[in-house]
């Protein structure tokens, strides 16, 4: 009696969700789409780059929509948090006049055009999806469960874990188990990539002074500071 | 279901911004007395009614735009760092019950909102079109990206102790020792990433009124400037709340026997008291040079935090 009572409600309930679900989704790609649009669109090169964080915000709204809330939060840490910001001081800082702007456009088109071409392949190449033995899912060190990592599932059980654990439970064995050695690869560019920065920026002015403000703060005042005996004579001439 | 949450939305904002209200009075107050003065006591009982007539004049006030100004952005800044401001309450559990949407990434979440915040003063430093506000802004969001990281490392070490990423759950594992006990200095930098986040005294660098006027909001004058001021505050009660939930044990009680006592009460006397201490710190501190500033962030918090995790 209550499954008949029940059963219309829960598809009523939720067929209202997949009406909301595919509006929100239309509203957040067209979001996305405009505002990509707006950056590229936009004179300003300041503009552009907030129009690129509000492409950002749609991004992370559609991986909320996917159910995917670390990988938007993330997205929000780290492109809008530290990346964008980074952008905008560069933009704000270098104030690049626009003539200089279109000079440099010209030349930039036959790269944009084969990263344009890079691109439609690689979208048209997802409409095949990664198969379970592609190079891209099966890890180069084999992973067996119950072994020395005591990792939760083997390497063809990916289908499964999909559907029992949290997105972030499978990064985390997806990352630092069956990718190690991919992710040991990348940390060690990203450290390179880090030093050469360092090593390029950092330079010390020879004649620059030294502040060891602990030192400075540990000076004995009795020793630093003296009373002087004011002579007579002295008091005349003031 | 739409009613009880926006029922739930309001509960949590209305009572946050009379905190906000009352908070200037308290610290107007509590600086006075440490300074050996009144502060305002004439209107209401004690200068209760202080706080009501200062916004009162801000709204009433005339709202300037600056022609060279950039008008949209310089329009939207105020408004985006309220909204933010807000936001992050969304995830916190500010009562026994829980909060508003207990999310499981609820500190990721804090975290995330944390660093939209600095757009708004992004762009009001930028929109503005004025020296002053642009070297202020600069200023503010550099300080606030550089605390950002300590704060994330305390954050995510935090997350390790107690097994998850879940406001409520940080909040349970702290039911038989707060974790400012074994995890002390984190807490002691928390304390200092806290003051650099919210542009507070001895960090309050952005504001220097003897070199750059007043920081990021110079050119704006009456709600813009109210919006921003509450924004402000609000993110101050913010860290004050993160503070007791994170290192103070959030809505438990601090004895076994005194947990007949709600929760929310527990979680504001713990507010309160980390929000003297910021209050304490602005009058007693002085300024810190910026570039100290930076080398304590990157080079002192940073790493220490980095080994202890």
């Amino acid at each position: 009696m209550t499954s008949l009572v029940l059963r219309p409600l829960c598809f009523n309930s939720l067929h209202k969700k997949g009406l909301l679900m595919t509006s929100m989704f239309f509203l957040l790609s067209t979001g996305a789409w405009m505002s990509a649009a707006l950056v590229l669109r936009s004179k300003n090169p300041v503009h552009s780059v907030f129009y690129l964080v509000l492409t950002f915000l749609h991004a992370s709204g559609l991986l909320v929509l996917l159910g995917l809330e670390f990988f938007a939060l993330l997205l929000l840490l780290v492109y809008i948090g530290a990346l964008a910001i980074m952008f905008l001081f560069v933009v704000m800082l270098l104030d690049i006049p626009a003539t200089e702007l279109m000079a440099h456009q010209r030349g930039a088109y036959p790269v944009a055009g084969l990263l344009f071409v890079t691109l439609v392949i690689s979208l048209v190449g997802l409409l095949w999806q990664p198969v379970e033995t592609s190079p891209l899912v099966t890890p180069l060190w084999p992973v067996v469960q119950g072994g020395p990592l005591g990792l939760e599932f083997p390497e063809t059980s990916w289908q499964t874990a999909a559907m029992s654990h949290s997105a972030l439970a499978q990064l985390g064995v997806a990352l630092y188990g069956v990718h190690v050695d991919l992710l040991l690869l990348a940390s060690l560019l990203l450290l390179v990539a880090m030093i050469g920065a360092v090593a390029l920026t950092l330079t010390r002015r020879v004649h620059a002074p030294l502040h060891d403000v602990f030192a400075q703060q540990s000076v004995d005042y009795q020793k630093v500071v003296s009373l002087v005996q004011q002579s007579t004579q002295a008091k005349t001439f003031t | 279901m739409t009613v009880y949450v926006l029922v739930q939305v309001l509960a949590t904002v209305v009572p946050l911004l009379l905190a906000v209200a009352f908070l200037t009075l308290v610290e107007r107050r509590v600086m006075g007395a440490m300074q050996r003065r009144q502060g305002p006591n004439v209107w209401g009982f004690g200068g209760l009614l202080q706080p009501f007539f200062d916004g009162l004049k801000l709204l009433l006030k005339e709202p300037i735009l600056p022609s060279t100004a950039d008008q949209p952005l310089f329009m939207w800044a105020p408004v985006l760092t309220f909204l933010t401001s807000q936001a992050a309450w969304a995830a916190l559990p500010t009562s026994s019950a829980g909060a508003v949407s207990d999310l499981n990434l609820g500190t990721m979440y804090f975290l995330a909102i944390g660093s939209l915040g600095v757009y708004g003063i992004l762009l009001a430093g930028w929109a503005s079109n004025s020296k002053y506000a642009f070297l202020g802004c600069c200023r503010s969001v550099a300080q606030m990206i550089s605390y950002e990281l300590p704060m994330g490392l305390i954050v995510l070490t935090t997350a390790v102790v107690a097994n998850s990423l879940n406001w409520t759950v940080l909040v349970e594992t702290q039911q038989w020792v707060w974790f400012l006990l074994p995890l002390w200095p984190l807490g002691v930098i928390w304390m200092i990433c806290c003051l650099a986040e919210t542009n507070r005294a001895p960090f309050d660098l952005p504001e220097a009124e003897a070199e750059l006027v007043a920081g990021y909001n110079v050119e704006y004058s009456s709600m813009g400037f109210a919006l921003f001021f509450i924004a402000e505050y609000a993110n101050l009660i913010l860290m004050s709340t993160v503070t007791s939930l994170l290192f103070l044990g959030g809505t438990g009680a601090p004895l076994a026997i005194l947990s007949f006592l709600p929760g929310a009460l527990w979680l504001s006397l713990k507010t309160l008291l980390v929000l003297f201490m910021f209050v304490w710190v602005r009058a007693t501190l002085p300024r810190y040079r910026y570039d100290q500033l930076m080398t304590l962030g990157w080079t002192v918090c940073a790493v220490a935090l980095l080994f202890m995790l």
